[in-house]
């Protein structure tokens, strides 16, 4: 794959009969996602079943009862192209875990689709106020997804069909669209990805990257792999990790077996520290430059949440596990400051004594071991956690602010040391 | 219906465990928090430095096997499980009869370049959650000389969480580092 064109990742939200697996299945198949080989047999397959205008459902249904068995990989993670972006689609599955998936996973998604039947009821019912569409939406945008793509699907079954008029009505129908850029009004679902405004992950921001994983490597040595999130990697630089406080120099950094010159937002990278054992950092810590705003640990930070599901009430002192980037660590409420409306942001309620399903609130936590997180505002990819109870996702929140721990004289290696002396 | 329960661990660490926050580890706040350096109790033979590998394997084979063996059948046709769905939201009521199912992709991941990459297969083989369907997998180079494993699973979208099913393969810490998600799609 070369860098001609922009990597960009799209999640699909709906409701249940909106179509959108039909949609995001008939993306894939257009669009490049699914070997030709692979194509070529089920179409021939068709025809010889007399499938003739049936194809499509036949071929999807096919790929569908494939993916069931699980017998190929590489259809499992869905690509296809436009004229403009590489995408990576995922159909949000109703899986309870996906939620914290999307946001601690590996791609953070750069839009949303949200596809609406057209049908004549269906519509309503889909936006109605216990349907999930809107709550979809909401939770997506609340958790960064700042673009949403509305896909008007099913327009066979409106009276009559592919009707003008019910187009209008449902346009009409409560979407205020403010275009705050990249206009994609009234096109095809195709022309609108190509709208996409794709990600601007900053370089010019201080380096994040927070650590996936920490290798031993015979002959080269410590190598902790993650992802940039912000700013630029290069051999050379000195990084210090947070919360540990361990400061070195980068004298490696690869990526799918090259070495880089630098590695950029987005990269998925490896690189090799001097003097750093395994044990010194691990996953959940962050690496940034430790000249330029180095990453600090946090005495506690604040947030807002959304409970998603809870099956009693939150009150101050409930300790659950937060997913936040890489980070797996319990963080206790400590303070419910204030209940907020989450659409408009309002506050409903000074020092509320518990939260239930549904509310969302400002609230202040402290980390039950040392963590590293950001604010929104600074670095939003390492700002957005899952809260985890009970073995699902409760909540899901975004924070607001941060309190950093003044760092102490932490460890500093003996190339960090050089490296500093020579600059 | 998880394969252990979380209460009863002991923190072994046999890669990490000179730490020196034991203490916090044994903080039932905490328990959670750090499941790769967890282990169930109900795998005391795994604590013994001279168990091999295949044996510790076998052991939690036969346990998961029991734990199969709980649901009445785990046939594909997810007829059995109308009653689960009944008190699900409504989204789900009109798809009553093929469940919901998601396809997920594993990275599993090793500790370094030496290792027998081959090693975690036989984990994420065991490693079987209620009604979990698990696909083919792939070796995958990573850089630095370090692979990586990656396995494809489908699940019952109410069935076991995937993060039971990290927890399970993390398990394997002599030779699993971390399990990340690398695609989670609907079917």
């Amino acid at each position: 794959m070369g860098k001609e064109k922009t990597h960009i990742n799209i999640v699909v939200t709906g409701h249940i009969d909106s179509g959108k697996s039909t949609t995001t299945g008939h993306l894939i198949y257009k669009c490049g996602g699914i070997n030709t080989r692979t194509i070529e047999k089920l179409e021939k397959e068709a025809a010889e079943m007399g499938k003739g205008s049936f194809k499509y459902a036949w071929v999807l249904d096919k790929l569908k009862a494939e993916r069931e068995c699980g017998i190929t990989i590489d259809i499992s993670l869905w690509k296809f192209k436009t004229s403009k972006y590489y995408v990576t689609i995922t159909d949000a599955p109703g899986h309870r875990d996906f939620i914290k998936n999307m946001i601690t996973g590996t791609s953070q998604a750069d839009c949303a689709v949200l596809i609406v039947a057209a049908g004549v009821g269906e519509f309503e019912a889909g936006i109605s106020k216990n349907g999930q569409t809107q709550e979809h939406a909401l939770l997506a945008y609340t958790l960064g997804v700042k673009q949403l793509i509305v896909g008007l699907n099913k327009m066979d079954s409106t009276e009559p069909p592919y009707s003008q008029k019910r187009y209008e009505e449902i346009i009409k129908e409560g979407w205020k669209v403010t275009h705050k850029d990249g206009n994609a009004s009234r096109t095809t679902l195709l022309e609108a990805l190509n709208c996409i405004l794709p990600p601007t992950r900053p370089p010019d921001k201080p380096l994040r990257l927070p650590l996936q994983d920490v290798y031993k490597i015979g002959g080269i040595g410590t190598v902790p792999v993650g992802r940039v999130e912000t700013g630029v990697l290069k051999p050379g630089i000195v990084v210090a990790f947070a919360p540990v406080n361990v400061t070195t120099e980068v004298k490696s950094v690869e990526m799918h077996h090259e070495a880089l010159s630098e590695a950029l937002p987005g990269d998925n990278v490896g690189f090799n520290v001097k003097n750093v054992s395994v044990k010194d950092v691990r996953r959940g810590n962050v690496a940034g430059d430790s000249k330029n705003d180095q990453p600090m640990e946090a005495a506690g930070f604040t947030a807002q949440v959304i409970i998603l599901s809870h099956p009693g009430q939150i009150s101050a002192g409930y300790a659950p596990v937060l997913d936040c980037h890489t980070a797996h660590i319990a963080c206790k409420y400590a303070e419910l400051k204030e209940k907020i409306d989450r659409r408009s942001g309002k506050k409903l309620e000074d020092g509320p004594k518990f939260l239930k399903s549904g509310d969302t609130a400002i609230i202040d936590m402290v980390p039950g071991k040392p963590m590293c997180v950001e604010s929104f505002s600074d670095y939003p990819p390492p700002s957005r956690f899952a809260v985890h109870d009970m073995r699902q996702t409760v909540a899901v929140g975004v924070i607001k602010a941060v309190d950093k721990k003044a760092a102490g004289a932490g460890k500093v290696t003996k190339s960090a040391q050089k490296a500093q002396k020579a600059k | 219906m998880g394969c252990s329960g979380v209460t009863g661990r002991v923190p072994p660490c046999p890669h990490r465990g000179k730490t020196g926050d034991n203490a916090i580890r044994n903080d039932k706040n905490e328990e959670k928090t750090n499941p790769k350096h967890l282990i169930p109790a109900q795998h005391p033979g795994r604590l013994r430095g001279g168990t091999g590998l295949s044996a510790e394997i076998g052991e939690y084979l036969s346990h998961t096997e029991a734990l199969a063996k709980k649901p009445a059948t785990p046939s594909e046709d997810g007829e059995d499980d109308d009653i689960d769905l009944s008190g699900s939201n409504c989204e789900e009521e009109k798809e009553a009869v093929p469940e919901a199912k998601s396809s997920t992709l594993l990275d599993i991941k090793p500790w370094d370049s030496e290792m027998d990459v081959a090693q975690p297969e036989p984990c994420a083989h065991s490693a079987q959650l209620d009604e979990l369907v698990r696909g083919s997998s792939q070796l995958v180079p990573m850089g630095c000389g370090i692979q990586k494993l990656q396995v494809q699973c489908v699940v019952k979208d109410d069935k076991g969480g995937t993060d039971l099913l990290e927890e399970d393969i993390t398990e394997f810490e002599v030779h699993v580092q971390s399990v990340d998600i690398a695609a989670f799609n609907k079917i």
